[in-house]
C-alpha cells in the first residue's frame, strides 16, 4: 500500500474493501441461487415448468425471440414509448408547475383539480384514451402522460414554493424581475427536485406503458406478457418480465448517468 | 440626511384581523453613519428594513432616500440578508457579479477591484462551500457593494455564525463598510453587537414598533469594535439599552 498511511487506516481501508467485496459476492450469489434453485425445482418436478416455467426454457424462448428479430421490435417499441412519455411528462409537468408558481391565483384555482386528479387511478382513463386516440402508441403515450404528469406538477411546484424567501428578498433588492428570479434562482435551486422528478418519472412511465400495452397494442413488452398469458405460454411471459426488469433498470442507470453529467456541466456541487 | 423615515406606519391585514406592526416611526440617517436598529423580537425591525428597501409599502408615512420618496427597489440601496445567501451553484465570481448581471450592466470592474482589495481574487473560481464562514460573509458584502449602493441595509447578517466567528466577522464587515465610506443600517437583536459597531442606536418598542429612544455613541467614536467592548462605557450603554428593551421572559 502507499506510504504515509497509518496501520490503523490501512486496516480500516482493508476492512472496507472486504466488506464491499462480500456485498458484491452475495448479490450475485443470491441471483445465481435463485435461478439454479428454480431450474432444479422444475427438473425434480417440484413445480410444473408448464405453469412456472424455468430458466432453461426461458433461455430457449429468449434465443428464438432474438433470432426471429421479435425481441428488438418489442423492446424497441416499449422503450420508445417510455422515453416519449417520460420526456413529455417531465417537460409538460415542469412547464405547468412554472405557470402555477408564477400566478398565485391560477395555483389556487387549480388546487382542487390537482388533488382530485392525483388521487384518481389513472388506469380508469385508459379506455377513454383508446376511444379518442385509437388503438396505437398515441393512446399508450397518453396513458403514460396521465400517470406521470400530475405527480411531476405537484413535486416541482412544491420545490418551487420552498425556494428560500431570504434569497428571493435578496434578488428583489438587486432589482431582479420575476423572470430573472425564476431563471436565476428558482430553477437552479430546484435542480435536485428536477433530478428527483426524472427518477420518479422513469418508473411511472414504465407503469404507464405496460398498462397501456395491456389494454391495447400490437407490439411491446406489455403486449407479449398479455399475449403469452392468453395462449398459456408461461415461458414467454416469464422471459418478457425478465427483459422488462433489465430494460427498466438500464434506463434508470441512464438517468443516474445523466444526473452526473448535468452536475458536472452545471458545476453544481451540492 | 441620506435616509429619512417620516411617520412610517404599517398595518397588516389578515384573515384573523389586523396587526399593527409599525406606528409612526420617524428617524434620520446622515451620510456615512453606521446606525443600528434594536428591539424585542417581533417589533417590526425587519419589516422596517423591507420598507426602506422598497420591498414593502407602508400603510402611511414615507421614507426618503437621498431626497426621493421610496416606491420600489432602488440602485441606491444595497441589502445584506440573514446568513450569506450565496448561491451554491455559482462560483464566487458568479455570486459577486449577480447584481450587475441582473441590472444588465456589462461593467464588473467594481466587483473585480473589491475582490482584489479584500483578498478574495484567488477564490474567484471557487464555490461558496469551499470558503470559510468569514470569507463567505465578505463575499456576501462584496456582492452587495458591487452595484455601488449608497446605503447598506443589513438584516441580522451575523445571526447564523457562532459567537467567536461573529465577533471577528462583524468587526471585519464594519471595517470594510467604513473603508468604503458607506452609510449602513444594521438590524440586530444583539445589544453588544449594536454598541460595538454603531454611531447611533435606534431602539424600537414592542409591537407596534415605535421609536423609543435614540442613543448617541459619539463618545466611543474612533474606537474599534474590539476596543469598544473592553471600554468602561460599553457596559453602561448595554445596561441602559437592555432596560429600555424591557424584555420579560
Amino acid at each position: 500500500m502507499s506510504e504515509g498511511i497509518s496501520v490503523l487506516r490501512a486496516e480500516y481501508l482493508e476492512e472496507q474493501r472486504k466488506n464491499r467485496r462480500a456485498v458484491t459476492f452475495w448479490r450475485w450469489a443470491l441471483l445465481l441461487l435463485f435461478f439454479v434453485g428454480w431450474e432444479a425445482a422444475a427438473r425434480a418436478e417440484l413445480i410444473d415448468p408448464f405453469i412456472f416455467s424455468c430458466p432453461s426454457r426461458m433461455a430457449m424462448t429468449l434465443a428464438s425471440l432474438f433470432s426471429s428479430g421479435e425481441l428488438f421490435l418489442h423492446v424497441g417499441t416499449s422503450v420508445l414509448e417510455t422515453i416519449a412519455g417520460f420526456i413529455l411528462g417531465t417537460l409538460a409537468g415542469t412547464a405547468i408547475a412554472v405557470a402555477l408558481w408564477w400566478s398565485d391565483f391560477c395555483s389556487k384555482v387549480a388546487e382542487p383539480y390537482l388533488v382530485v386528479l392525483n388521487s384518481l387511478p389513472k388506469t380508469a382513463l385508459g379506455p377513454i384514451f383508446i376511444v379518442w386516440m385509437g388503438a396505437g402508441p398515441g393512446a399508450i403515450i397518453a396513458m403514460t402522460l396521465a400517470i406521470s404528469l400530475i405527480v411531476t406538477i405537484l413535486d416541482m411546484l412544491n420545490g418551487f414554493l420552498e425556494t428560500d424567501k431570504e434569497k428571493i428578498r435578496l434578488m428583489r433588492t438587486l432589482g431582479a424581475s420575476k423572470l430573472q428570479i425564476l431563471f436565476k434562482l428558482v430553477l437552479p435551486s430546484n435542480f435536485a427536485t428536477m433530478i428527483n422528478a426524472l427518477k420518479v418519472n422513469v418508473g411511472l412511465s414504465w407503469v404507464g406503458v405496460i398498462m397501456g400495452e395491456f389494454l391495447v397494442s400490437k407490439a411491446g413488452l406489455g403486449y407479449l406478457i398479455v399475449y403469452g398469458s392468453q395462449v398459456f405460454k408461461m415461458d414467454l411471459v416469464m422471459t418478457t418480465v425478465l427483459i422488462l426488469a433489465l430494460s427498466a433498470a438500464l434506463m434508470y442507470r441512464c438517468i443516474l448517468w445523466l444526473e452526473k453529467a448535468l452536475k458536472k456541466y452545471m458545476g453544481v456541487t451540492v | 440626511m441620506i435616509v429619512s423615515a417620516r411617520s412610517v406606519s404599517l398595518t397588516y391585514q389578515s384573515a384573523d384581523g389586523e396587526v399593527e406592526a409599525l406606528k409612526e416611526v420617524s428617524f434620520d440617517i446622515n451620510e456615512g453613519e453606521f446606525i443600528s436598529l434594536v428591539g424585542p423580537s417581533g417589533c417590526g425591525k425587519s419589516t422596517l428594513l423591507s420598507i426602506i428597501a422598497g420591498l414593502e409599502r407602508p400603510t402611511s408615512g414615507t421614507v426618503y432616500v437621498d431626497g426621493e420618496a421610496v416606491t420600489g427597489p432602488s440602485e441606491k440601496i444595497g441589502f445584506m440578508p440573514q446568513k450569506d445567501q450565496l448561491f451554491p451553484w455559482r462560483t464566487i465570481w458568479g455570486n459577486v457579479t449577480l447584481g450587475p448581471e441582473l441590472r444588465k450592466q456589462k461593467d464588473a470592474s467594481l466587483a473585480e477591484s473589491l475582490l482584489e482589495r479584500y483578498g478574495l481574487s484567488d477564490f474567484k473560481k471557487k464555490t461558496p462551500s469551499q470558503l470559510s464562514g468569514g470569507m463567505r460573509q465578505r463575499c456576501a458584502l462584496i456582492r452587495t457593494l458591487a452595484t455601488d449602493p449608497k446605503i447598506l441595509l443589513l438584516d441580522e447578517p451575523f445571526s447564523a455564525l457562532d459567537y467567536q466567528t461573529r465577533l471577528s466577522v462583524s468587526a471585519d464587515i464594519h471595517g470594510i463598510i467604513c473603508n468604503e465610506k458607506k452609510t449602513a443600517l444594521l438590524v440586530t437583536h444583539d445589544i453588544s453587537e449594536a454598541v460595538s459597531l454603531s454611531d447611533r442606536i435606534v431602539v424600537l418598542s414592542k409591537r407596534p414598533g415605535q421609536v423609543k429612544d435614540i442613543y448617541d455613541l459619539t463618545d466611543l467614536k474612533g474606537l474599534s469594535p474590539m476596543e469598544r467592548r473592553s471600554d468602561g462605557r460599553f457596559k453602561e450603554f448595554f445596561n441602559e439599552i437592555w432596560k429600555e428593551l424591557d424584555i420579560n421572559v
